[in-house]
């Protein structure tokens, strides 16, 4: 899952996000555990998809997305970031958090966008489906970039233990 | 120097995370932070539902938190934001009673009584957020100078007529049967590059930072 392709249509009153290319089994089956199907886009093989009601706007996400692997952040996006994560927790879409957790472009965001999602959710992970799968998701990211991810992630794994 | 005098000027090795520790007897103590513009803030707890953000003063000395740098702009950020959501609504007590801040980081009101300090306000956002910072169980309860200060906190609360009385009357307990996280013992944590820190490793960090700032 560190680097899938999403792409979105709107359906009625829904976006649905579905994996665009060369989704691997272990990646359909992740969707699918989150609750995905499979939809059909211009005609092409079904692919996996999450809907996703329409108020609930992602689309905040794909700002912080890098083109260069030089990842940077400022402090109001970083605060922009904490903000609308605690926008899904205020109103219990965890769903949606899991979903958003699960399709992240890991290598494409700052390192503290990724520190800033596994700590705010840190609380609720027993409500976010996959959540230890994204932390060893986020570790490999941090590790692929020379930083020590367990450091990083000290206090996360076991509840009371660095 | 562990520590260092606040001066007007940013630090440049602040490195947008620390801490403030009152230069008297380390009596106060507020997370320091900067964001992109380079301005320093002081967010600390200062009295009964005042969670402050100020410009940080020479009264104080200052000490970047031993933490990774992304780590540490993380928090920058998070405690910003605390700080604003919250300017009004946390009681000063002694006993904080476990978990004070939910996911929003929004403070989760506790019964009647508890409420937190400067020091345990700090211990509490970072425990919300997954990060140990000191090993609580280590802590010793009812310190005889911890029992005279719960008595000076009783009798301070009891001259501030916004207090409710409910809340007076039962904080009294607390000052036998909480322990106390000195300002100056989460300064020493704050230091360390490994928490959670035991007690024995705070109290011996923080009596050498109370010797060098008297």
């Amino acid at each position: 899952l560190l680097d899938i392709d999403l792409g979105s249509v709107e359906r009625g009153d829904q976006h649905v996000y579905y994996l665009n290319s060369g989704p691997t089994t272990g990646t359909r089956s992740a969707f699918h555990a989150l609750g995905g199907s499979y939809i059909s886009i211009e005609n092409l093989a079904p692919v996996p998809a999450v809907v996703v009601e329409r108020r609930t706007d992602l689309s905040w996400l794909t700002t912080l997305y890098s083109s260069t692997e030089n990842v940077r952040i400022s402090s109001a996006q970083l605060q922009d970031v904490i903000i609308n994560i605690n926008a899904l927790l205020r109103d219990k879409k965890f769903d949606d958090l899991a979903f958003l957790l699960a399709s992240l472009k890991f290598d494409r965001v700052a390192p503290e966008v990724l520190i800033a999602f596994a700590r705010v959710t840190y609380q609720v992970r027993t409500r976010i489906g996959h959540w230890s799968k994204f932390l060893s998701n986020v570790e490999l990211s941090l590790n692929s970039r020379g930083i020590d991810g367990k450091k990083l992630l000290r206090g996360l794994r076991t509840p009371g233990k660095a | 120097m562990i520590l260092r005098r606040w001066s007007d000027e940013l630090p440049h090795d602040l490195e947008h995370f620390g801490f403030a520790l009152h230069h008297e007897q380390g009596k106060h103590i507020g997370v320091l932070y900067h964001l992109d513009n380079g301005v320093p803030r002081f967010c600390h707890l200062g009295w009964n539902w005042s969670l402050r953000i100020d410009k940080p003063t020479q009264s104080y000395f200052w000490g970047k938190s031993g933490l990774d740098r992304y780590t540490k702009r993380f928090l920058a950020a998070q405690f910003d934001l605390i700080g604003r959501a919250n300017p009004d609504t946390i009681p000063y007590g002694i006993d904080a009673y476990g978990k004070c801040f939910d996911s929003d980081g929004n403070y989760i009101p506790l019964p009647v009584g508890k409420g937190m300090t400067c020091a345990s306000f700090i211990v509490s956002v970072f425990r919300s957020l997954g990060i140990p910072l000191i090993d609580e169980t280590t802590w010793p309860k009812g310190r005889e100078s911890d029992k005279e200060w719960g008595h000076w906190v009783l009798q301070m609360l009891r001259r501030d007529p916004a207090v409710p009385i409910t809340h007076i009357d039962a904080l009294k307990s607390d000052i036998d049967e909480a322990s106390r996280f000195r300002p100056c013992e989460i300064a020493a944590a704050l230091l360390s590059e490994d928490p959670p820190v035991p007690f024995e490793d705070a109290e011996r960090l923080a009596n050498e930072i109370l010797a060098e700032m008297a």
